[in-house]
């Protein structure tokens, strides 16, 4: 995982120290991000040091317990991120700013990427555990749907529709969607199932080195998830400026040429 | 023990966030290349 | 996934009122932008067809198997006759395990709120973590008053104990299972 959080740096042109392209950068990286960039990719070594050596197996389940340190972070960033979206898309509902919109978007997207992990960790640590890498408990039900329905927002962000049409809807869906996050979360309170209760609460059993493996695992993944957040959203910014930037350049050809031929533009 | 599913479970996310990190870099940087430099304008 | 990004707040002629009657369509496409716009749109109601009924598959799962996933042992005892062959899931702690009998099943017992129950297991082998004290979920069926199992699962807790080194090297549970 290191190798891939040192990709941040990577984004940073270290190349071309000229003033001109700090300050407009032919990226989508700034002083915050290679910031936020830096401390992930401490963080997330970290995480790798202490989840995969100094922490120690687990008296029954034995070095299955260190998926754990990818699990929780992982849902909690995929619940933290559908959470901004339903945020950003109540935001630009009331607001109708484009750049909630965008926002709620990117997030979506980040959500999607970790709820696969907690789907795919989950399911390689059930079989050492459970003894089956999948069973339609509630819990498991209830994050797959969680996972479609993601997809599905995602999608219909993609349909081709007027934008503020698609727009609306997308961030009906984001803030609707939004309720499964809880059935997700309290699955394991109201239905009976295989998956363990809640690990933290009022009582956390959980032993000294793992729970601070758990913590350093939690941090380092937002951190990293704010920073995607962020790379995420300008990249659809840019997006939007290209289609602006394109759409005012051909009208200007269009005018330029009705101009020369001195007729009216309409070759439809 | 069981280190399969351990490596299995942390390859799986290295690999997802090499390429989606690697994918958002680049398309900011494909992006921002079609666009003037007084639009690429972040506020830090 | 490039589609995304040139995507989103993809410019719209309706949005720009002072734009009617001057043809924006880019001139160095091979296919037309209606063509390309249609074919796209095609592909999103396929993507959303096939999301819709993955989601229903699953939602059909979570009313089938998620809403009950199992009944306790005691649940299970008292309603047997009720139940007859139907398989079904029982939960409960391993109180006693007695190992393979002559038919090469595996035999134990497991209780829920003092009420237990044998069970004969034919399945696959369970995963190492099956030992007297753990929950199990098991598969299977009434047979008399015995237990026939297809399979066991493993419930284990939200507790995290270190595995510490100065402790006596753990050992699977081989004591409950080596048992002729």
């Amino acid at each position: 995982m290191s190798t891939t959080a040192a990709e941040p740096t990577g984004a940073e042109p270290g190349d071309k120290p000229l003033v001109a392209s700090a300050v407009n950068p032919p990226h989508t990286g700034s002083v915050a991000t290679r910031r936020l960039g830096v401390a992930a990719i401490v963080l997330l070594a970290l995480t790798l040091l202490f989840g995969l050596v100094l922490s120690p197996p687990e008296v029954s389940q034995r070095d299955a317990v260190r998926l754990m340190y990818l699990h929780l972070p992982s849902i909690a960033v995929t619940y933290l991120a559908f959470l901004t979206t339903a945020v950003g898309s109540a935001l630009y509902l009331r607001k109708g700013s484009v750049y909630w919109d965008l926002v709620a978007g990117a997030a979506a997207e980040i959500g999607v990427l970790f709820c696969s992990f907690v789907l795919v960790t989950g399911s390689l640590w059930g079989k050492p555990t459970w003894g089956v890498y999948w069973q339609w408990d509630a819990r498991l039900t209830s994050t797959t749907v969680l996972f479609v329905m993601y997809l599905g927002y995602l999608a219909v962000r993609r349909l081709e529709l007027p934008p503020e049409v698609r727009s609306r809807r997308a961030a009906v869906l984001g803030i609707v969607s939004f309720g499964n996050v809880i059935i997700v979360h309290y699955s394991v309170k109201w239905w009976r199932g295989l998956h363990q209760g809640q690990t933290f609460g009022a009582d956390t059993k959980m032993d000294g080195l793992m729970l601070f493996t758990v913590f350093l695992g939690l941090m380092s993944f937002l951190v990293l998830a704010a920073w995607l957040l962020i790379h995420r959203f300008r990249v659809s910014w840019l997006a939007r400026e290209v289609e602006q930037v394109g759409l005012a350049q051909a009208l200007a050809e269009r005018r330029a040429e009705t101009d020369a031929t001195g007729l009216v533009g309409r070759s439809r | 023990m069981y280190w399969q599913y351990v490596a299995g479970g942390y390859g799986f996310v290295a690999v997802g966030l090499a390429l989606y990190t690697s994918w958002v870099l680049r398309q900011g940087r494909r992006l921002s290349r079609k666009l003037p430099p007084e639009r690429r304008r972040f506020l830090d | 996934m490039t589609e995304t990004s040139t995507n989103v707040g993809a410019g719209d002629e309706s949005a720009n009122p002072d734009l009617t009657g001057i043809d924006l369509t880019p001139r160095d496409l091979g296919r037309s932008p209606t063509e390309r716009r249609k074919r796209r749109s095609y592909r999103n109601v396929a993507v959303l067809s096939v999301l819709a009924v993955v989601l229903g598959f699953v939602l059909y799962q979570a009313l089938t198997n998620a809403r009950v996933f199992y009944l306790n042992v005691d649940e299970a005892v008292a309603r047997q006759t009720e139940l007859g062959g139907q398989t079904f899931r029982m939960q409960g702690e391993v109180m006693q395990v007695d190992g393979a009998d002559a038919s090469g099943a595996l035999v134990f017992t497991m209780a829920y709120a003092d009420t237990s129950a044998t069970v004969r297991h034919l399945g696959d082998e369970p995963s190492d973590l099956f030992d007297v004290g753990q929950k199990v979920v098991v598969d299977g069926r009434w047979t008399g008053d015995t237990f026939e199992s297809r399979q066991i699962l493993l419930k284990h807790s939200e507790e995290y104990v270190e595995n510490n080194p100065d402790r006596l090297e753990y050992e699977t549970p081989s004591t409950t299972r080596t048992a002729p």
